[in-house]
């Protein structure tokens, strides 16, 4: 297939590699600006109390100290997806991360120093930090205007079909409550904010936000500045993950601290601050009911979920919307009802981290399916194909699936790890798989899910797209690269990609739900179709030929059917621009993808294209120990089309990472709402050591509406390693476990409980 | 500042001098891995730093006679490599090697891992199981102690760093019919601090089937690195077989007495871990002793 | 403030530091070399690894007096006379680079491993990068990467 391209589906070096490889790239944290300061956070001491006195005199007194700002000091500004959530905190603190005072000094020792000289009064109040907990009477009230502690606004419910009726015809009905933890993204780039007023009072933000213009229109309304005056300009980015999604605390500070101060003014978390402050994935706690008929069809889905929301609402419990894809879809299921309650704690809030909810959805589901098939006496793997996904199926929520690879992934995935041979065998060795599904062309939640590009091609045959898209270290700008030197016809190497900078590129709605390569991907396969109609059409009349017969590739204009008489694009170029009424190749392109918004009940075909895939593992499990070794994971992915194969991979690769991560070994252990291992030694994410053997196998569907059939793949990496890691425990030796991580604690437990259990039975 | 001057004694001598200068108010750094954190986390305050890791008297790894001597500079990396410990104590080169991650082992040396005194530290257990004595220097003169006398409570350490220096360590080496090993426990494969360490040093006699001797030590399950003594006793001069192992292993697990902690696990699961981990030290240290 | 010479990357350097700076610091914000990043600070993640007389530390923990009259390497050095290393370009070529951050230590470590043992085994290579944390790769193409750096 991919032999008739030139550049997609080639493996292809990023294109910001060499900078990375010599230390030339510049981060964020690299920055210096002439004057700027350093500014530094004060932050609660307590997860729930009433803040009496804050005393910043010692503070604001510290040679160095150039402003001391605390919530009197500033316009009231709430932020967040419900407006909840005030930038700088008076009256009340309600989680640790709470900001109570901020300083700008001439630099970091400084600006620490000078927190410590703040002292803050506080009466501690009882906190809560179960959301189960929280939602009974006579719990500690968090919001005023939210007396249960529900977030009613974020309560969920959806169905399709009726569970009644489908738990009456099915012949195996389980039930379970399963549990997902705090974890955290670990980029190694902490959260890091510069801001910098001009006299003009226009304001420059260098960012590593995933979302340039989304975030350009938060800050506005924050700050209450029009957007015009703020121009946001993403800098290379140390890793993302979704926690740069939204807009934090720390970041209008930042600009409130530089408009103080008239200079420019840095915040650079330090890496206990980072996990600390800056947002995990939603916990979950879940409750399910599964029903399946004898020969393996599915019944019925009943899914009921409590959400931890923390202290403030933020993007982490409006998971639920991509939760809800997979629990109405993973799999033909014609009966679902999903409800969410979402409660308040005084627990560290959460947002977007990769996946978005799906890895937590899936984890649940993923293991059910083994169950039911252990209830069924049948292969996990049988049941998996009897259930899959076809291409042309409309799902219960009007999910429209075009290109499906999913059975050839639960295929490709077994058969990789001999699944035949070793499933159900004694010893202590076993395989697991799960699959997943998600949106892999762009994802309808904002009125616009669109992406703007231009194409400028200049005298000299160099080739720049203007993209509104974010690169954030997974490659989309090499993507784009190629997808405009296939379009256009131009060698790769001829192609500069800009992004990230709201005063020059497009539109676009930022780099979430796997969407960058369809959406952005296709606005610059628009935009080089474009440059490439100008340059022929100007190649036509100079050539005295009709355009239809003028073909261009790999920067040679000939006529079709005589490809060795060609002449050099750039001379067309050159030619098109120095004449009397000549003009210059700039081109344009805006796609939005053909999806629909959901209606009230949550039906719609939200995604142009969707993203499966299956994973299958090995595991060895130490029975002394309870300790895990995961020996091989096959990963079948269908991508659509793989349009750089070796980024495909790394995501793969760095996907699997996540997940081996959070099936066995990472918790981010927040008790009484205090985070317990705030660092790297105690947070346990993993080393090349612990990663197992991988085969990545990629899939392509070519899908009718991706760029070059190609569709989102990078958060799908991440999905179904944990519950294919719970499925081969299950195979290995029994033990079925229903929290993450997996720790080799759980599984001793439930080997002992297995054991005391069969020594009753006798 | 974390500190105002940073300086490199030529000599022992110096350095002692040096310290007494300061008058409680300098410390002793060698690679300064433990160390350097709490100063940039002002858990420590200190005018100085006296940096002894180029003095020549704490080099090198030597046998003399039937002791090895260990200089007290000498880093996890050279512990791991060297080829004389692999041979005859072999349980301190696997400590060494298991020591957080390439670059900690490279700057981190076995003195300041027992200075900075905490009860599982991978080069303290396996010098425990080996019998280690400690050769101190200070303005008084040089004193020796057995390394156990070293502990007083996590984080504190009977050597004090302010006017003391840790010169070198020695133990027997491990002769024919002896055998160590060490084994661990721990979150995941490397840049980890251990859940449990464990090290056994085992004295076969003449028949090769009873055990003449054994150290079974193991952190982090008390204040200090610990000797499951009643264990050893139960061991001592005992034939090496299934019952009397399993049985002597249960009194360890009794006798060591982990907590519950978050980070490293309930204490029902450790002093399960304590059992584990000393039965495959034990097995690993038999086979070294057959060799 | 005192005075501290190095060699770094091959040149004879003087700074004037306040005496308890980080060697890392002195890297970034003295001599203005950022290629080393700061990651964690407390050594426990590898990102700020450069090579202190051809060993790799974790320079946030290394006081930069440390390295006075010593030889240092950073990934600025790596590439010589115009032309990358083949570790550099094995990176490349790859896809050993993703967001990059963790990007120059990783290079350090593999520096160090290569300069002593030029022909390792996977497993060695992977002992060598085990105090380096990358989030974004899952390590596979770094290995590989480092691997066909040997077979140069």
């Amino acid at each position: 297939m991919s032999e008739e391209f030139s550049f997609v589906g080639k493996p292809t070096a990023k294109l910001d590699a060499p900078s990375k490889v010599t230390g030339q790239a510049i981060y964020g944290h690299d920055m210096r600006l002439p004057r700027m300061l350093y500014g530094s956070i004060l932050r609660s001491e307590y997860p729930h109390a009433r803040i009496l006195n804050i005393d910043t005199s010692r503070a604001k007194a510290l040679p160095g100290v150039k402003a001391v700002l605390t919530a009197k000091d500033i316009p009231e500004i709430k932020i967040g997806w419900a407006r909840d959530h005030p930038v700088l905190k008076a009256g009340k603190v309600r989680c640790i991360r709470d900001e109570i005072a901020a300083v700008a000094a001439v630099d970091e020792e400084t600006a620490q120093e000078a927190l410590e000289l703040i002292r803050v009064e506080y009466e501690e109040l009882p906190g809560v930090f179960d959301p189960e907990e929280a939602m009974k009477p006579g719990a500690p009230v968090i919001h005023a205007d939210a007396p249960n502690n529900i977030q009613e606004k974020m309560r969920q419910s959806y169905y399709h079909g009726d569970v009644q009726k489908g738990f009456q015809e099915s012949d195996v009905v389980i039930e379970d409550r399963f549990r997902l933890p705090f974890v955290t993204h670990c980029c190694m780039g902490t959260s890091f904010c510069l801001a910098s007023f001009n006299p003009s009072g226009d304001l420059t933000v260098w960012s590593s936000t995933q979302m340039p213009f989304l975030y350009q229109r938060d800050l506005s309304m924050a700050l209450g500045m029009p957007a015009h005056k703020i121009r946001v300009i993403k800098t290379t980015i140390g890793g993302a993950f979704g926690s740069k999604l939204d807009m934090y605390p720390f970041e209008p500070i930042c600009i409130l601290l530089a408009k103080e101060t008239g200079r420019p003014v840095r915040i650079a978390f330090s890496r206990e601050e980072e996990f600390v402050a800056s947002p995990t994935r939603q916990p979950v706690i879940c409750d399910i009911k599964s029903g399946a008929r004898k020969d393996g069809t599915l019944t019925a889905r009943q899914v009921s979920m409590i959400l931890d929301n923390g202290a403030y609402s933020s993007w982490g419990a409006t998971t639920p919307l991509v939760m809800m894809l997979t629990i109405s879809s993973l799999y033909r299921v014609p009966n679902v009802k999903y409800d969410v309650v979402v409660a308040y704690t005084n627990n560290p809030y959460s947002g977007a981290m990769r996946g978005y909810g799906n890895p937590q959805a899936t984890f649940v589901l993923e293991s059910h399916m083994d169950m039911l098939a252990h209830e069924l006496g049948m292969d996990p793997m049988e049941i998996r194909l009897r259930n899959a996904n076809q291409p042309g199926d409309v799902t219960g929520q009007g999910v429209k699936i075009t290109s499906c690879g999913l059975t050839d992934c639960i295929q490709s995935a077994a058969e990789s790890v001999s699944w035949k041979q070793k499933r159900a065998k004694s010893g202590n060795r076993g395989v697991g798989m799960a699959s997943m599904i998600h949106v892999g062309g762009g994802a309808r939640i904002y009125p616009s899910d669109g992406c703007g590009s231009t194409v400028k091609v200049d005298d000299f045959g160099k080739v720049t797209l203007i993209s509104g898209s974010t690169d954030m270290g997974q490659g989309a700008d090499t993507v784009m690269a190629q997808i405009v030197a296939e379009e256009l016809g131009v060698p790769v190497e001829n192609v500069t990609v800009i992004n990230a900078d709201t005063d020059i590129t497009p539109w676009d709605v930022g780099a979430h739900a796997s969407r960058t390569t369809f959406v952005a991907g296709n606005s610059a396969r628009l935009a080089a179709a474009d440059a490439k109609r100008q340059i022929l059409e100007a190649a036509a009349e100079s050539m005295g030929d009709s355009v239809q017969d003028l073909d261009m590739k790999e920067g040679r204009i000939y006529r079709k059917g005589e490809p060795e008489e060609w002449i050099p694009f750039e001379k067309m170029v050159r030619s098109k621009h120095f004449q009397l009424d000549g003009d210059v190749v700039l081109a344009r392109g805006w796609y939005e993808p053909p999806t629909e918004k959901q209606d009230k009940e949550y039906r719609g075909n939200i995604s142009a294209a969707y993203g499966f895939a299956t994973q299958a593992v090995e595991v060895e499990v130490d029975t002394e120990t309870g300790e895990v070794k995961v020996l091989k994971i096959a990963a079948a992915h269908d991508v659509g089309r793989a349009i750089n194969p070796m980024a495909v991979e790394g995501q793969i690769h760095g996907g699997i990472s996540m997940g081996l991560g959070y099936g066995l070994y990472e918790e981010l252990m927040v008790q009484e709402g205090r985070v317990l291992n705030p660092s790297f030694a105690d947070y346990a994410l993993p080393t090349v050591l612990d990663m197992p053997e991988i085969d990545s196998i990629i899939i392509e569907t070519d899908d009718p509406a991706g760029p070059f059939g190609a569709k989102g793949m990078a958060e799908p990496a991440c999905i179904p390693t944990a519950p294919a890691i719970a499925n081969a425990i299950f195979d290995a030796v029994g033990v079925r476990i229903r929290e993450l991580p997996v720790t080799p604690e759980k599984v001793l437990k439930a080997l002992k409980e297995k054991q005391a259990r069969e020594e009753e039975d006798r | 500042m974390r500190w105002e001057k940073y300086l490199f004694p030529a000599s022992l001598d110096e350095a002692l001098s040096m310290l007494a200068e300061y008058e409680g108010e300098a410390r002793v750094i060698a690679g300064g891995t433990d160390l350097v954190p709490q100063l940039k986390s002002k858990e420590r305050k200190v005018k100085a730093l006296v940096d002894v890791s180029r003095l020549p008297e704490l080099q090198g790894i030597h046998r003399q006679d039937d002791m090895i001597r260990i200089g007290a500079a000498i880093t996890h990396q050279r512990l791991a490599s060297s080829r004389l410990l692999q041979e005859q104590a072999c349980a301190l080169a696997q400590g060494a090697a298991a020591v957080g991650s390439p670059q900690i082992r490279y700057m981190g040396t076995v003195g300041g891992n027992i200075v900075n005194a905490q009860p599982a530290a991978d080069t303290a257990i396996p010098l425990l199981a080996l019998g280690a004595e400690a050769e101190i220097a200070s303005i008084k003169g040089t004193r020796r102690e057995p390394l156990e006398a070293l502990y007083v409570r996590p984080g504190e350490s009977k050597v004090d760093a302010s006017s003391e220096i840790l010169v070198a360590l020695r133990f027997p080496a491990l002769g024919r019919r002896r055998g160590s090993a060490f084994t661990r426990l721990a979150k995941r494969r490397a840049l980890s601090l251990p859940i449990l360490n464990a090290a056994v040093v085992v004295h076969m006699d003449g028949d090769g089937r009873t055990l003449e001797d054994v150290i079974l030590a193991l952190g982090p399950v008390a204040l200090t690195p610990f000797r499951a003594r009643q264990a050893e006793a139960a061991l001592r001069g005992q034939p090496v077989d299934e019952a009397v192992v399993e049985s002597a292993l249960e009194i360890a697990s009794q006798e060591a007495q982990p907590r519950n902690n978050p980070l490293r696990g309930s204490a029902e699961y450790r002093r399960e871990m304590v059992k584990v981990l000393l039965r495959r030290a034990l097995e690993g240290a038999l086979v070294g002793a057959q060799a | 403030m005192e005075a501290m010479t190095m060699k770094l990357n091959g040149e004879e350097v003087t700074v004037h530091i306040k005496p308890d700076a980080m060697l890392l610091d002195v890297l970034r914000d003295e001599l203005r070399l950022m290629g080393t990043k700061e990651a964690c600070g407390q050594g426990e993640c590898g990102a700020c690894t450069v090579l202190l007389e051809g060993e790799p530390v974790t320079s946030c923990l290394v006081p930069a007096l440390k390295a006075q009259g010593r030889e240092v390497m950073t990934v600025e050095g790596l590439a010589s006379a115009g032309e990358l290393h083949p570790l550099q370009k094995a990176f490349i070529e790859h896809g050993a680079v993703q967001c990059g951050y963790c990007t120059p230590g990783m290079l350090m470590s593999a520096k160090a491993l290569l300069d002593r043992n030029p022909h390792p085994t996977e497993e060695e290579i992977k002992e060598a990068i085990s105090g380096n944390l990358c989030r974004c790769t899952g390590y596979v193409n770094i290995v590989q990467a480092i691997r066909a750096a040997c077979a140069e």
